[in-house]
């Protein structure tokens, strides 16, 4: 701090130590070099990979142009089968935690009236722990003779074993619960966006709380909606984790091929040919969202 | 479309309200209705949680039912009960190592996200240059695309980059490419750096110019205005971007896994395999562990920065 008192001129004006045209581009640099050199490098770099060739006995892989890998994709069914559950699995979750996560963020936005920032706090506070561990926690509750059987028992509604554990169902739960919260938020932004006026005005017309619903929140906090759906749908393209977990292996997801290829399948090339085909999927959802509600909310 | 017809339709004089369409009876009990849905839902929230602290407390080794209070899964020295899976998470190296590798992990790249974001936040949101949409639209991506899909090419990256630096350069950097710790750190940078930039470029888009006019009108230069004025400012936000980039790094699974290779071990990577092979209830004590951890960082935050304004 010392040196920096010396430099000080009287004039009032100061020397420009950097030309201003220079700043920016200075500025941005070590972020564009992080992100070009360990984000967007390695992504043509699995494109490059996944036209590349196997040897047989797995010491390389040379480029070129084979489709092989795509073709195995597009043909082997136990491929497709594992798509059409993905995206099976990533509409259930979407639509569920928007149903779920509506009223929930009307209710934060429009009932919880002082206490708002607490129930929004509320809502984020399980999304800053380990999903690994928020996943994990279901398997008590959820296992054989585990706590929601034993309730179940108790109450007389069923006997015996759950055998809820290790299905699709159990799969969907521990989604729901991971990803409520990227649904929530951007709802709550949207529904607070609305002018309480209008919910009066409505009333004052005549409407109905439904009819209110449906001509004025919903409509006005749709932004909030398509936020909430990309942000939720995206990663679930690619989630193997609570499948894996939940599912025991029986669930079979897109996520889990390119897991299984990069680690016990050591098909590298095949993984990464699994891995561009989840990236066009993606982007082509992050395109329809900004062709439907444009870069302004996002 | 019967409630279309309830609004449009002209209120018969003489009446006092428009009849109401079956729809708009019903939502009569919304007010409790909602109220009750937001409380199931909080429930939905909390439930797996305290469950999951309390059953770290059970004496039983397969977790299944509640048995009986202990605190081996905290305390236990790994090989002094009779069942050798009886370990307490705080005595127990598999444990313990993992935990300092990723607290390391962490506060590096904690250090080299917030520095860099810091840097390119300025840049994004008080300059204009050609490129500024480039770097706006990656970071999105970053942060919204599949995890998975950064983890497995950030590994084909580093494993290609080491092939390359063996086969054209004879230098191995000492070995920082390798896929193990320091690999870790770069991808862990590259996934934080989008989250620091959120957070700080809403601070500095609130951010009132005119106290820095004053700071130089009064003579500081710009060095000590940034120091002495800005940075003070946005303090808040720099703190919020770091516990967030330390939480999400801390916690991370999923590009850790591709990328540690065979002789590093996060907490996270740890309890995957864990989880895989078996679980008693020390996985419920970590669990508790490091949530207690995260959710004092947010309190915390909370407390004083007011983070849920900032992001």
């Amino acid at each position: 701090m010392a040196e920096v008192a010396t430099v000080r001129e009287d004039t009032g004006k100061h020397r420009r130590y950097i030309p201003r045209k220079l700043a920016g581009p200075l500025l941005v640099s070590p972020m564009a070099f992080w992100m070009l050199a360990f984000f967007l490098t390695p992504l043509v770099l699995i494109v490059l990979y996944s036209f590349g060739s196997q040897s047989v006995y797995q010491t390389g892989v040379s480029l070129g142009f084979n489709t092989e890998w795509y073709v195995r994709i597009f043909t082997e069914p136990a491929n497709r089968k594992a798509f059409l559950l993905t995206a099976q699995m990533v509409i259930l979750n979407t639509v569920g935690c928007l149903v779920i996560g509506y009223p929930l963020a009307y209710f934060i936005s429009v009932k919880a009236g002082r206490r708002k920032t607490l129930f929004v706090l509320l809502v984020m506070l399980p999304f800053w722990t380990s999903f690994l561990i928020r996943t994990y926690a279901w398997i008590t509750i959820l296992g054989n003779g585990g706590l929601l059987n034993g309730w179940l028992n108790d109450l007389g509604i069923m006997d015996g074993s759950l055998d809820f554990m290790y299905t699709q169902k159990a799969v969907y739960v521990g989604l729901i619960y991971d990803y409520l919260p990227f649904m929530v938020l951007p709802l709550f932004v949207g529904i607070e966006k609305i002018h309480k006026s209008l919910y009066e005005a409505s009333k004052d017309l005549g409407a109905g709380k439904w009819t209110t619903l449906m001509k004025v929140t919903v409509p006005l906090s749709l932004p909030g909606i398509f936020a909430g759906c990309m942000l939720t749908a995206v990663p679930t393209t690619g989630e193997f984790v609570v499948p894996a977990i939940l599912g025991g292996g029986k669930v079979v997801v897109w996520g889990w091929l390119i897991y299984e290829e990069f680690t016990a399948g050591r098909n590298w090339p095949m993984g990464s040919a699994l891995s561009n085909v989840l990236l066009v999927v993606m982007l082509l959802i992050i395109v329809l969202y900004i062709r439907a509600v444009g870069t302004e909310d996002f | 479309m019967a409630a279309e017809i309830a609004v449009q339709g002209p209120a018969a004089p003489g009446r006092g309200k428009a009849r109401l369409s079956l729809w708009d009876r019903l939502m009569r009990f919304s007010d409790i209705g909602i109220s009750a849905w937001a409380i199931v839902v909080y429930i939905f929230l909390y439930l797996p949680i305290v469950v999951l602290v309390i059953y770290s407390f059970n004496k039983q080794v397969l977790n299944i039912t509640w048995e009986g209070f202990t605190l081996d899964w905290y305390f236990a020295e790994p090989g002094s009960k009779e069942d050798p899976r009886v370990k307490g998470v705080l005595r127990d190296p598999d444990i313990l190592g993992p935990f300092v590798t990723s607290m390391q992990i962490a506060l590096l790249s904690t250090l080299g996200s917030v520095v860099i974001g810091v840097l390119g936040s300025f840049a994004l949101v008080r300059f204009h240059f050609r490129t500024k949409t480039t770097w706006d639209g990656l970071n999105y991506t970053k942060i919204i695309i599949a995890e998975i899909v950064a983890g497995v090419s950030t590994l084909l990256f580093f494993v290609q980059l080491n092939n390359f630096l063996d086969t054209y350069v004879g230098f191995d950097f000492f070995n920082i490419f390798q896929p193990g710790f320091w690999s870790v750190v770069i991808a862990h940078i590259a996934w934080n750096i989008p989250f620091v930039v959120v957070i700080i470029r809403a601070r500095l888009l609130g951010f009132d110019r005119s106290i820095e006019e004053a700071g130089a009108d009064l003579g500081a230069n710009p060095v000590s205005v940034f120091f002495r004025v800005t940075l003070p400012v946005i303090f808040p936000g720099i703190l919020a971007a770091s516990l967030l980039a330390f939480t999400l790094s801390f916690d991370d699974f999923v590009t850790t896994f591709f990328v540690i290779g065979q002789s590093y071990n996060t907490l996270p990577v740890q309890i995957w395999s864990m989880v895989r092979m078996g679980i008693t209830p020390e996985i419920n004590a970590i669990s508790t562990i490091m949530m207690a951890f995260s959710m004092t960082i947010v309190i915390f935050l909370e407390l004083k920065a007011r983070v849920s304004e900032v992001l």
